[in-house]
């Protein structure tokens, strides 16, 4: 119980970064990223007992865990838009500037922003985590290929941003 | 491609967890966590493994069931008995395959009481030709023992097998002769024999007849006054049905009935599959009757799962949707 307790807790130190960069991609939001991933290692806690490290990596399971946490707050912020008066709260909401972290030039930052939440998380999966096609793919939930079309449409999109940017 | 200063670019400037993130994280990576199991339940493999020992389930029951049921099919062939059919008095009579042994012993002797005897044979010949003979032997053998055919029907097509219905009626004294006789016809498939008697009948009709006789004499003596007319009408009536009812009762006791059936041998006998073909065949069928569950179970289920899998596929559309925001 005790060593299971501490590789828990290994792993949770272990992937802490890799998990927050994932989401911070997905969500174009720090502080959002910041709760969800709190929320992933709640909820990996709570299926602690039913990893299976043969299935994959604890990297892997983790992010498709902070992947289903994002979902189901995508989703509940979908209804809550519904439900409320768009206008009103398009006019109150305070939308925070997307950051993707400490460094990245203007362009890039300005650039990312523009792709869309499925192109983000593909970059953040295969460039920024250097996960392989195939765990990638297994995060999605698509095939290796349409991870690897993804993947190449949302690169050509960036950098083609980025140089007109730079033109600019 | 991105360029590879770009994915530097991206690497090294990757978002890291603040203190308070891993406070956090480390708050919740300390709490007690359940215990990891052993076994988990997967549910690919678990269908992998449940689909194929599903099929073998079904293939190996319908083996089974062929294989209990295949066994040796009842057997319709000569000197087989059907005791069912048999009065009470013949039936143990009956337990050797000659027939006419077996009629021998169950006609008893009349002993001077009035019984009516029916007795019926099923005769199979080997072909058109000899059934054509022993009908006519039948009917000709009847007609040597001083009885008459009551009835005949005589059918041989072409193609198919061909049968006779014959009944007779002979004394009842040659009546076992006429059974020695038409068992010769062929192979025995069944025989029944049925005794009524009808002596106490008889004597019970006799005894009425005598008072009407004695009351109508009576009547007609003392001269019968208006009055006693229809009375004595009425008795002459009654006295004549009872006396033609009395002689047909003893015509029939002096006739018995025998009822001869011939038959031919079918063109393919069921007796030649082997066991192996009936189990086959067995089996066959209980996988037919498992495939049509199976159709009716999907026939019900068909418009659930169609819902489900319309609402999976609405919610991955949604969930599509979502993503594809910036």
């Amino acid at each position: 119980m005790k060593a299971e307790q501490q590789s828990f807790a290994a792993i949770a130190e272990q992937h802490l970064d890799d998990v927050l960069a994932y989401l911070v991609y997905l969500t174009a939001d720090h502080s959002l990223a910041e709760d969800l991933t709190v929320e992933t290692f709640e909820r990996a806690l709570r299926r602690w007992g039913r990893f299976d490290p043969r299935r994959g990596g604890a990297r892997t399971w983790l992010c498709q865990l902070a992947r289903s946490a994002a979902l189901d707050h995508f989703r509940s912020e979908a209804r809550r838009l519904r439900r409320e008066d768009r206008y009103a709260v398009s006019e109150l909401r305070e939308v925070p500037p997307p950051s993707f972290g400490e460094g990245l030039s203007t362009e890039l930052e300005h650039a990312l922003a523009e792709l869309s939440r499925a192109e983000r998380e593909v970059v953040a999966l295969r460039v920024v985590l250097e996960l392989d096609g195939e765990t990638a793919a297994r995060v999605l939930g698509i095939s290796p290929s349409a991870c690897s079309t993804r993947l190449s449409r949302a690169l050509q999109k960036l950098e083609r941003m980025v140089s007109a940017d730079a033109v600019a | 491609m991105l360029s590879p200063e770009l994915a530097l670019e991206l690497r090294s400037a990757r978002p890291v967890a603040s203190a308070e993130l891993q406070e956090r994280v480390h708050a919740v990576a300390a709490q007690p966590s359940p215990e990891r199991r052993h076994f988990t339940f997967r549910f690919k493999r678990a269908v992998l493994v449940a689909a194929p020992a599903a099929l073998a389930l079904a293939v190996g029951g319908a083996l089974v069931h062929g294989l209990v049921n295949s066994g040796p099919p009842p057997r319709v062939s000569a000197g087989s008995k059907q005791p069912s059919v048999l009065t009470p008095t013949v039936a143990g009579a009956l337990g050797s395959r000659s027939a006419p042994e077996g009629f021998r012993a169950a006609i008893p002797s009349a002993g001077g009481r009035l019984q009516q005897y029916a007795a019926s044979l099923r005769v199979q010949v080997k072909d058109l030709g000899a059934l054509s003979d022993a009908t006519k032997r039948a009917m000709r053998f009847a007609r040597l023992l001083g009885g008459y055919v009551a009835s005949v029907q005589y059918s041989a097509p072409k193609n198919g097998h061909g049968g006779a219905s014959i009944i007779v009626r002979v004394p009842v004294d040659r009546v076992q002769d006429a059974i020695e006789e038409y068992s010769g016809l062929g192979t025995i498939l069944s025989q029944h024999v049925a005794i009524l008697d009808v002596t106490k009948a008889v004597q019970e009709q006799a005894r009425e007849i005598a008072r009407l006789q004695a009351d109508i004499a009576r009547l007609e003596a003392g001269g019968v006054t208006p009055d006693e007319r229809p009375r004595l009408n009425a008795e002459k009536a009654r006295l004549d049905y009872l006396t033609k009812r009395k002689a047909a009762t003893v015509r029939r006791a002096q006739f018995a009935r025998v009822a001869l059936e011939l038959t031919t041998k079918p063109k393919q006998a069921a007796a030649s599959t082997g066991r192996f073909d009936r189990t086959m065949s067995d089996a066959g069928g209980v996988l037919l009757r498992e495939a049509e569950i199976l159709l009716y179970a999907l026939i019900v289920a068909g418009p659930l799962l169609l819902l489900g899998a319309g609402l999976i596929a609405a919610g991955r559309l949604r969930d599509r949707r979502l993503f594809e925001r910036s």
